[in-house]
């Protein structure tokens, strides 16, 4: 990995970047907070409630890509680092690209 | 072994919002999470709905703060966040160099408008630091001229929340992709997540393109290719460097990044467009795992992007 410069800004960076990382992290674990209330009431509202018939189901073999680690999802613990993307010869359920 | 998923797209954010669950029992309740999210995100951050907290805010410029909504405080704190994290690279104090550019309405409109005969104006950036959060008093203040732009930064965030909270009600593995901005959360399927890299995130999925899995985090694709505009005899974009006031002048198609949740991609991946050749020296620096395209098509690894995902 290549060296930071001695640049008198990369502390306010890398503050920056903590207080990203902590900013997110507070925000998902309010969310998390508010969907349980939230599936509280939708359960409560709509019982029975089904998937859309819009919805479209896929079959995915997943055998051939590597197994990975299933993600933290306890905010009271610091996450870990995502592991790296990894390339797959299954087929995508999604994609990314410019907007 | 095969993995059964369900997935739904719908229009959202003037764009397309996608959400993949692991297990289509999940499905219902994780949409209608997605969608309520969605509504909240756009009534706090749209710079195009007059009834939005951010234009409330963008006018209050000059005067004393403003209380905000939960929502719009996160966001706002989000994105002075990147732009202290990125030394100003992504800037939320690009709203009104954005505006005078040309991207002054819902894209989809920009693009109706007779660009032959536009004429963009251009303005410098006030930068970050023209904003005062009070996290306690849930206050925002804006130094006069400043209008906040939260594209870079409030998708991404609303990816990541909704992805996470899905997940916990879903009681699934869950992935979020708005307009390509992608969030994944909850117990990933055997191989990670796989999704296809395109030059546009409405492409088809197979269209060509290398396919990388994740089981974490975000992925965030940034580009100047797709939301472009005319503006007399010349074409502008949408990602605006805060250094010139102006549409940045990259050598990168696109930035693709991977990183520990979709709002820090996309800060990544938007820093990069702007820091040009600086780019990969950038990401390299911060352990990224990045795809950088160039206009000609030659492509830029760093981190620990796959080799055989170029």
């Amino acid at each position: 990995m290549q060296e930071l410069p001695p640049d008198p800004r990369a502390r306010t960076r890398d503050q920056g970047l903590a207080r990203l990382r902590r900013t997110t992290r507070f925000s998902i674990a309010g969310a998390t907070a508010l969907a349980g209330a939230f599936a509280g009431v939708a359960a409560h509202s709509n019982p029975g409630h089904k998937a859309p018939a819009a919805a479209a189901r896929r079959r995915v073999p997943t055998a051939a890509a590597p197994q990975v680690t299933p993600v933290q999802t306890d905010e009271a613990q610091t996450p870990a680092p995502a592991p790296p993307p990894v390339a797959t010869p299954v087929a995508p359920v999604a994609t990314t690209g410019a907007t | 072994m095969i993995a059964e998923l369900a997935s739904v797209s719908f229009p959202a954010l003037g764009t397309t919002a996608l959400l993949c669950v692991s297990s289509p029992d999940g499905l219902a309740a994780a949409q209608e999470l997605l969608e309520h999210e969605l509504v909240e995100i756009d009534l706090a951050c749209s710079r195009f709905r007059e009834d939005s907290e951010l234009v409330h805010l963008n006018a209050s410029a000059g005067t004393g703060p403003v209380k905000v909504g939960r929502r719009l405080l996160e966001a706002v704190e989000v994105a002075l966040a990147a732009a202290a994290s990125t030394g100003g690279v992504v800037d939320p104090t690009v709203g009104r160099a954005l505006r005078l550019a040309g991207y002054d309405r819902r894209f989809a409109t920009v693009m109706l408008r007779d660009g032959a005969s536009f004429r963009a104006r251009f303005a410098t950036v006030p930068g970050y630091g023209d904003v005062q959060l009070d996290r306690r008093r849930s206050t925002i203040r804006l130094e006069p001229d400043v209008e906040l732009d939260l594209g870079a930064t409030a998708k991404a965030l609303a990816a990541d929340r909704s992805a996470h909270a899905a997940a916990r009600v879903a009681e699934c593995g869950v992935l979020v992709s708005l307009g390509g901005d992608v969030s994944v959360a909850g117990p990933a399927p055997d191989g990670g997540w796989p999704i296809r890299v395109a030059d546009d995130h409405a492409a088809p999925l197979d269209e060509p393109g290398p396919t990388v899995a994740i089981s974490a985090g975000g992925l965030v694709t940034s580009g100047t290719t797709v939301r472009r505009w005319q503006a007399g005899s010349v074409e502008l974009h949408h990602i605006v460097d805060p250094r010139t006031g102006r549409p940045a002048a990259t050598p990168w198609r696109t930035v693709t990044v991977a990183a520990g949740s979709c709002v820090e991609a996309n800060v990544s991946s938007t820093a990069a467009i702007v820091l040009g050749e600086d780019a990969p020296a950038w990401l390299e620096a911060r352990g990224a795992a990045a795809r950088l395209v160039r206009e000609s098509g030659e492509v830029v690894l760093t981190g620990r992007w796959p080799q055989d995902a170029a």
